[in-house]
């Protein structure tokens, strides 16, 4: 189980060490002692057979720390991919262990790092410790070190945190600062649909979803063509819209929609605003 | 790029596989050689000898060292000119890259994978095919990442060429070695179309629920694809029910009739 204080932990334990590390600097050292000895061989000068043994040992040495430090690597790299693989089937529970192990070590690569938060976030935002994926994010944005679609995730994943945590205004104030970005810079469509699915949850949930019907054609548009399987969720909130509004046919058929992609137990459990609609209309029926 | 520049190219690259192949003996033999030669001299002349083995290794190594992070820069950059269409712009890339001569078997190897790439993109199959086929027979088709997307290229090709069998041969060695799920997600299509293609439709609709799991992660026009293709598969099962939902969300996820006129084995999916 995580706690907040287990995710601070996991922050400060993946930070990547200053400096060279100790393997780097052991390797260092045994490199200047080749040089030394190459330079002047009566650095081993202790007698027959160590005169020519012991720069061998230093050389094997090297050898050695070479072929552990890729030993390293590729078991970390399974590990990523194990880390990865649990988050994509939404295997939860695995996903968190496994990334309690990976970042108990620093990880040098700030984009692996940050691409782990990230994927703790959403671990936490799936078991609704909303507080937790709040920390991770907002640590993320403030050390800066992820790429611009990395920390675009951040932001949007912060936005969706801050609307369950209660922090409206600033929830609000992120969402506008990302809708601005999207009108000056023109956000690519696929990073406009998720911004879109949180700014639907928030009309949603602040009760406006109804005044922006106008765009929803639009917004299903975005959720077709860039969330994949995930646009279920944006299907299910258009639905409550809908609902509000009084649309019962358009919030039938995007329920609908939105039960053909993803059973309706996972839509509430991840969106318990849907409660309503889920018991109002009828959803598809899954065969398989 | 002209089907004759690609087979220049092609000869090119064996021509630069066996020249690298024999430098690396030649300056493996020689370095040995040389700290064979220098231990024989007395200390005071066998040192200095070593010392400059040495840091002519160092160089070496710095220098191959940097002219790989030099070339996967090159690589990354292609990538992403192909994936935002530049097609063009990558083709000219590609020729000035592989024009150079290189050391490495994998770095030259994965240039070619790139221009398999943009082939593919560019719907020159049969070329796809002659490159896809040479890097196989090198050692490169053993390296496990590479070799798994190099004959899923081929097999891809090769099913929209209508050679059946051919493709089968060609990505069948991928289930030799346990795949990651993202492996599983680019391999799901090609053995779909081509289980549809070879009349094994039952093999295509069975384990319907772990296929549609995989499916639903991809993007929407694969998934769409994917949802179509068991769609397919179930109608020529007889299983209607599961034909009519994994018809209705393959629609939901894509349009079906531009997927249809690249895959005309979904058509009568896509028809309904």
């Amino acid at each position: 189980m995580l706690t907040i204080e287990t995710a601070g932990e996991l922050i400060q334990t993946s930070r990547p060490r200053p400096g060279l590390g100790a393997n780097r600097a052991i390797l260092l050292g045994l490199a200047m002692l080749l040089g030394a000895w190459v330079a002047d061989s009566r650095l081993f000068a202790v007698g027959e057979p160590w005169s020519w043994l012991v720069p061998q040992l230093v050389l094997l040495a090297i050898i050695g720390m070479f072929l552990r430090s890729a030993y390293l690597q590729r078991r970390l790299s399974a590990l990523l991919i194990e880390v990865f693989e649990s988050v994509q089937l939404q295997e939860w529970g695995r996903a968190v262990s496994l990334l309690q192990r990976v970042l108990s070590r620093p990880i040098q690569q700030p984009q692996a790092r940050c691409e782990l938060l990230l994927a703790l976030g959403a671990a936490a935002e799936a078991q609704k410790q909303y507080e937790i994926a709040q920390h991770i994010y907002e640590t993320v944005l403030e050390e800066g070190r992820g790429d611009p679609l990395q920390l675009h995730t951040a932001r949007v994943g912060l936005a969706e945190a801050m609307l369950r945590t209660g922090q409206i205004a600033d929830a609000v104030s992120l969402l506008d600062r990302l809708a601005r970005s999207d009108h000056s810079m023109g956000l690519p469509d696929p990073l406009k649909a998720q911004v879109e699915l949180v700014s639907l949850l928030r009309e949603v949930l602040l009760g406006q979803a109804q005044d922006s019907l106008d765009r929803a054609d639009e917004r299903r548009r975005l959720f077709r063509e860039h969330l994949s399987t995930r646009a279920g969720y944006g299907y299910g909130l258009l639905a409550a819209a809908f609902d509000r509004a009084q649309q019962p046919e358009q919030a039938a058929r995007c329920w609908h929609d939105a039960t053909l992609l993803i059973r309706p137990a996972a839509l509430v459990a991840r969106y318990p605003e849907l409660e309503a609609v889920a018991a109002r209309y009828p959803h598809a029926e899954a065969p398989l | 790029m002209t089907t004759a520049s690609i087979d220049e190219l092609l000869r090119a690259f064996r021509r630069n596989l066996r020249i690298s192949m024999i430098l690396r003996v030649v300056v493996g033999c020689f370095f040995v050689a040389i700290s064979l030669w220098a231990l024989t001299l007395p200390a005071s002349t066998g040192r200095p000898v070593l010392g400059m083995l040495l840091v002519g290794m160092l160089i070496l190594w710095a220098a191959l060292m940097v002219r790989s992070v030099r070339l996967a820069r090159e690589i990354q950059t292609g990538n992403v000119l192909i994936a935002y269409g530049r097609l063009d712009d990558a083709e000219a890339r590609l020729e000035r890259m592989l024009g150079r001569f290189s050391l490495s078997e994998r770095a030259q190897s994965m240039l070619f994978q790139q221009l398999a790439g943009l082939l593919f993109r560019r719907e020159r199959f049969a070329e796809v095919v002659e490159i896809c086929r040479e890097l196989l027979r090198h050692r490169v088709g053993r390296i496990q990442g590479l070799g798994f997307h190099i004959r899923l290229m081929l097999a891809d090709s090769l099913l929209l060429l209508g050679q059946v069998e051919e493709a089968y041969a060609a990505f069948r060695p991928v289930y030799d070695a346990p795949l990651t799920l993202a492996e599983r997600m680019k391999l799901l299509p090609v053995q779909l179309r081509y289980e549809l293609a070879a009349g094994h439709a039952g093999a295509a609709a069975s384990g319907l629920a772990e296929k549609v799991r995989v499916a639903e992660l991809l993007e929407s026009p694969r998934a769409a694809l994917v949802h179509a293709l068991l769609a397919e598969a179930c109608r020529r099962e007889s299983m209607p029910a599961q034909q009519a939902f994994l018809a209705e969300r393959a629609r939901l996820y894509h349009d079906l009739e531009p997927l249809a006129e690249k895959y005309p084995i979904i058509r009568p999916v896509a028809n309904e």
